[in-house]
């Protein structure tokens, strides 16, 4: 799967949290406020995300209305597939203060957490 | 490789410390609280990036010309010839004797040292890209996918600001990207939340945790850890030190959050924390945590609700700890100083090796200085490390040569074990000297041999060779230090035919060696605190065993002379003022002139009579010299400084203390003279000669000159009779002493100018001059030859002698009884003809008396 750019990825927000097909008026509304373009200027980019396969154009009356091809969660989920986003992680860096230290910690910890606290509350 | 080993000190030190600290933390924390660690940590991550110390080592390198530092020898360096001198003939390529610059010699560093550098620094530097490189694209990520916060967010947002007290809040973001809330960014903070719903409490808490990291700055704290970790990559300990600190981070900040909280809230803190755990479908592989998330998140929950220490006296704690790690760190690690022996043993080992011989051979003279024949064949110059220093990466070996005749000094400097620069010893600067005089000498008889007619040949000379250099007395004063160098040397003509030998000049075996006629030349070298050497003058040494000229000892000669500057020393000693004469030696014996017997009185008259000066504000003694009388002739030396006021300025004076012996042999009367002087300022015009009849000496000197004035002759010659001096006045046109109307005789009139001395133990008539600068004078009477009398009379030989009977004639002569004027041939009463052999009434015969 490919990358998607900075706007793209704003577009393809758009796109999805829409849940249905959307025309290119409508994807220009949505981003008014974080990228004020052009119509002109949403329809060239959303024919770019058909050729590259994230989205499907249907003819329908008098404009094109898109559909997503690829699902939010799959594209997140591709996104971080990335090696230096693999080792990293979405969660502990080097340069960020995290609430608690994500790495580490499985599902069974947490019972066994759960159980220390009570057991610190208690006494 | 200094660096690396530095560093690794340093490194080791620190991890230990870390090390140490992590496995007392429990025995600590159950009194303690954790915020002094905060301190620590941060101490000993600085501590680990000023490890190398010496940033500047890692900047490309410019030539630094390092400071000159000539030693001096203290044993004198003889080249003679008998001996001969090992040295190495150098190599073709080895470096020519440096001018200054440090430039040449640096070679490469051993590609261990390379290796390892290199690799360490990549080792950083790949570090600092992974994390650098990996928190900006996993911040970029994450805001790509962010969005700002909510309404409801967004408004308990703006209350905790509000609680908080912070007026400018990061802006709250909610990104689909990450998978727990957190701070970032350095220079543009932002607080970024998962995408999902918390409760309004929960969300509390965490935006005031957050927002604490923030208002803490704690994301400058975690670089610092993280450059240190990135110097320090190779240290597993330096590993645990980060961890163990960024655990404690979140203590803190856990700590600070709930500062004044009572058990409920805390409580609920820890609820909210734990409820804000998503964890993994499984733990990360790469995670680098030995026990896991799961044990830090239970040393929170025990820090927030108090189930540990609480104290605060931390701070002793964490001073001493740090005190031990500097002390750790700094022991080993010198970077200036003495070289302690272990260090100068090692020295020695490096300086031994091969690739040091060009330096070391620098050491000894130049093989270009010495005659071929007395080259040994050693190719081994050895060189002794006697001591050392260190300043920062430079370090400074003192060498000590192997010479047979003596030792001589040199400093090896080096940058990190290379050596960059070779101080020569001062023998070598004066060796240069000497070279630039004997070849000025060479090529003197160059041009003389050209401007002689009779030779015809071009001289040159293929061979010129130093064969003595010898420092023959060194003195200090006032931080600087006098050396005097003899130098002998030989040249080697192209044909002996085409040398003009003059005066002082030998040929021997084909060479030349001369001596001038005042001896062999000395050089004097000062040498000043920060060992810049300079000749001073080049003397002669009159040939009197390396003393200088004039007779003085070294220490007037170099204090008064070559120091300060005072003229009139060469004239020598007792050619000062007043003259040492008989009327100045009369007058003294006779009780007058009694000022010549104080140095200060003497000054005074001096001054007043030569200058004019009457008065002065101070006088002040500069110093005192001592002499053997015997040798020296005089036997102390004073300088005074006159201060005459603020117009005339200063005059400083060299009086010194001369003997001298009355021609009558009576004892030897000692007085001053000024032998020398310096004026501050242009002197006093000084006032014309005052009459002869006043002053019994004869004439005022005049003020310091360019040449020095000849000098007075102060007593004759004790030689005994010589030839008749050529143009006497007194002898006349017949060749006869006062002969001057021809008649053969001395004149009657002339007779006047002398006293007529007759002694009957002498045999013959002795004249002495009334005018004691002329000279008494006998006629040999079988020649009747007018005869001289230099240096002591007979004795018995007196003013007023008794008339002697055999004298009958008005004449004066013996055994003239004719009056011809001429002693007669056959005289009657039995006076025989004076024998030649004159015989005293000692039986003495009379020195030097030739027919």
């Amino acid at each position: 799967m490919r990358r998607l750019g900075d706007a793209e990825l704003e577009i393809m927000q758009a796109v999805w949290a829409a849940g249905e097909a959307v025309s290119a008026s409508y994807v220009r509304q949505k981003l008014i406020g974080r990228r004020d373009w052009t119509l002109p200027a949403v329809l060239t980019a959303l024919n770019r995300l058909v050729e590259k396969g994230f989205l499907t154009r249907d003819k329908r009356g008098r404009g094109n209305w898109y559909r997503p091809l690829v699902s939010e969660s799959d594209y997140k989920a591709a996104e971080g597939r990335g090696i230096i986003d693999r080792l990293y992680g979405s969660s502990f860096t080097g340069m960020v203060a995290a609430l608690y230290d994500r790495r580490a910690i499985g599902p069974d910890d947490l019972e066994e957490l759960r159980r220390y606290l009570d057991s610190l509350e208690d006494s | 490789m200094e660096l690396l080993l530095d560093t690794l000190k340093w490194s080791a030190a620190v991890g230990a410390a870390a090390l140490v600290l992590t496995l007392l933390k429990p025995l600590l924390d159950r009194r303690y609280s954790a915020n002094w660690r905060y301190g620590v940590w941060l101490a000993l991550s600085v501590m680990l990036l000023l490890a190398p110390m010496r940033w500047e080592a890692l900047l490309p390198r410019t030539p630094v010309e390092p400071p000159v530092v000539v030693d001096v020898p203290r044993v004198s360096v003889d080249l003679q010839l008998r001996d001969g001198v090992a040295v190495t003939v150098l190599p073709a390529g080895a470096p020519s004797l440096p001018a200054g610059t440090g430039g040449g010699g640096t070679r490469e560093p051993l590609p261990l040292e390379a290796v390892l550098g290199t690799l360490w620094l990549a080792g950083a530097g790949l570090f600092l890209l992974y994390h650098l490189a990996g928190t900006r694209r996993f911040l970029r990520r994450a805001r790509r996918w962010s969005r700002p916060a909510g309404e409801e967010a967004s408004r308990v947002y703006e209350a905790v600001c509000r609680e908080m007290g912070l007026e400018k809040a990061p802006p709250l973001s909610v990104s689909a990207a990450v998978e727990s809330p957190m701070a970032a960014g350095l220079f543009r903070p932002g607080l970024l939340l998962p995408e999902e719903e918390f409760p309004p409490r929960q969300l509390v808490f965490i935006l005031r945790h957050e927002l604490t990291h923030c208002r803490r700055r704690d994301l400058w704290y975690k670089l610092v850890l993280l450059l240190a970790n990135a110097l320090h990559w190779f240290n597993p300990l330096v590993w645990l030190l980060r961890r163990e600190a960024e655990r404690d981070l979140e203590l803190t900040c856990d700590g600070a959050v709930m500062a004044g909280a009572d058990a409920q809230t805390r409580r609920a803190y820890s609820e909210a924390l734990l409820a804000a755990i998503r964890p993994r479908r499984q733990r990360a592989v790469l995670s680098t945590h030995f026990y896991g998330g799961r044990r830090a998140m239970k040393e929170r929950f025990r820090n927030i609700l108090g189930k540990r220490g609480r104290r605060r006296g931390g701070v002793i704690l964490a001073a001493a700890l740090i005190a031990t790690v500097a002390g750790a760190c700094a022991f080993g690690v010198r970077t200036s100083g003495a070289l302690s022996p272990e260090e100068l043993a090692r020295w020695q080992e490096k300086v031994d090796a091969p690739e040091f011989q060009p330096w070391i051979s620098r050491m000894y003279t130049d093989p270009a200085l010495l005659p071929p024949e007395e080259l040994r064949d050693d190719t081994e110059v050895r060189a002794r490390v006697i001591s050392g220093s260190r300043e920062g990466d430079m370090v400074t070996l003192e060498l000590e040569g192997n010479f047979p005749n003596g030792l001589t000094q040199g400093s090896l400097i080096l940058r990190d074990g290379q050596p960059i620069y070779f101080a020569p010893p001062f023998y070598v600067v004066v060796e240069g000297e000497a070279r630039k005089l004997m070849n000025t000498r060479a090529s003197l008889h160059i041009a003389e041999a050209a401007e002689n007619d009779f030779i015809t040949g071009a001289l040159e000379f293929p061979e010129m060779y130093i064969t003595d250099l010898t420092c023959r007395e060194s003195m200090a004063f006032d931080g600087v230090t006098y050396y005097v160098w003899t130098l002998r040397y030989r040249l080697r003509p192209n044909d002996m035919g085409n040398v003009q030998l003059s005066g002082g000049m030998n040929a021997e075996n084909g060479w030349v060696t001369e001596e001038s006629s005042m001896g062999r030349p000395l050089l004097i070298f000062s040498l000043d605190q920060r060992g810049t050497p300079a000749l001073e003058e080049q003397t002669w040494d009159t040939f009197n065993g390396a003393r200088p000229m004039g007779g003085w000892t070294w220490e007037e000669y170099l204090y008064c002379k070559t120091r300060l500057g005072l003229s009139g020393l060469e004239n020598g000693v007792a050619g000062g003022w007043p003259a040492l004469n008989e009327e100045l030696l009369d007058s003294l014996r006779n009780g007058h002139d009694t000022w010549a017997t104080d140095p200060e009185d003497t000054a005074r008259t001096y001054l007043h009579r030569a200058y004019g000066v009457e008065d002065y504000k101070s006088v002040e003694t500069l110093r005192t010299f001592q002499a053997d009388g015997a040798e020296y002739g005089h036997d102390q030396s004073v300088l005074l400084r006159y201060d005459l006021g603020d117009a005339r300025g200063g005059v400083t004076l060299l009086l010194t203390r001369v003997a001298g012996t009355p021609e009558d042999g009576s004892p030897e009367i000692r007085f001053w003279q000024v032998s020398g002087q310096l004026w501050e300022r242009t002197p006093p015009v000084p006032v014309p000669e005052p009459d002869p009849a006043e002053t019994p000496d004869a004439a005022v000197p005049q003020p310091p000159a360019d040449t020095p004035t000849p000098r007075p002759d102060p007593r004759p010659e004790p030689d005994g009779g010589t030839a008749v001096p050529p143009a006497d006045p007194n002898i006349g046109p017949t060749g006869v002493i006062g002969d001057f109307d021809g008649d053969g005789r001395p004149d009657p009139d002339f007779l006047g100018g002398y006293t007529r001395v007759d002694d009957p133990a002498l045999g013959y008539p002795v004249y002495l001059p009334k005018n004691p600068e002329d000279t008494p004078f006998l006629i040999d009477p079988s020649t009747g030859v007018p005869i001289y009398i230099f240096g002591s009379l007979p004795t018995g030989v007196t003013a007023a002698p008794e008339p002697d009977p055999e004298i009958r004639t008005s004449t004066g002569t013996i055994g003239d009884f004719d009056g011809d004027g001429v002693p007669d041939e056959d005289p009657s009463g039995g006076l025989a003809i004076p024998d030649p052999e004159i015989r005293t009434s000692t039986g003495v015969i009379g020195e030097g008396l030739e027919p």
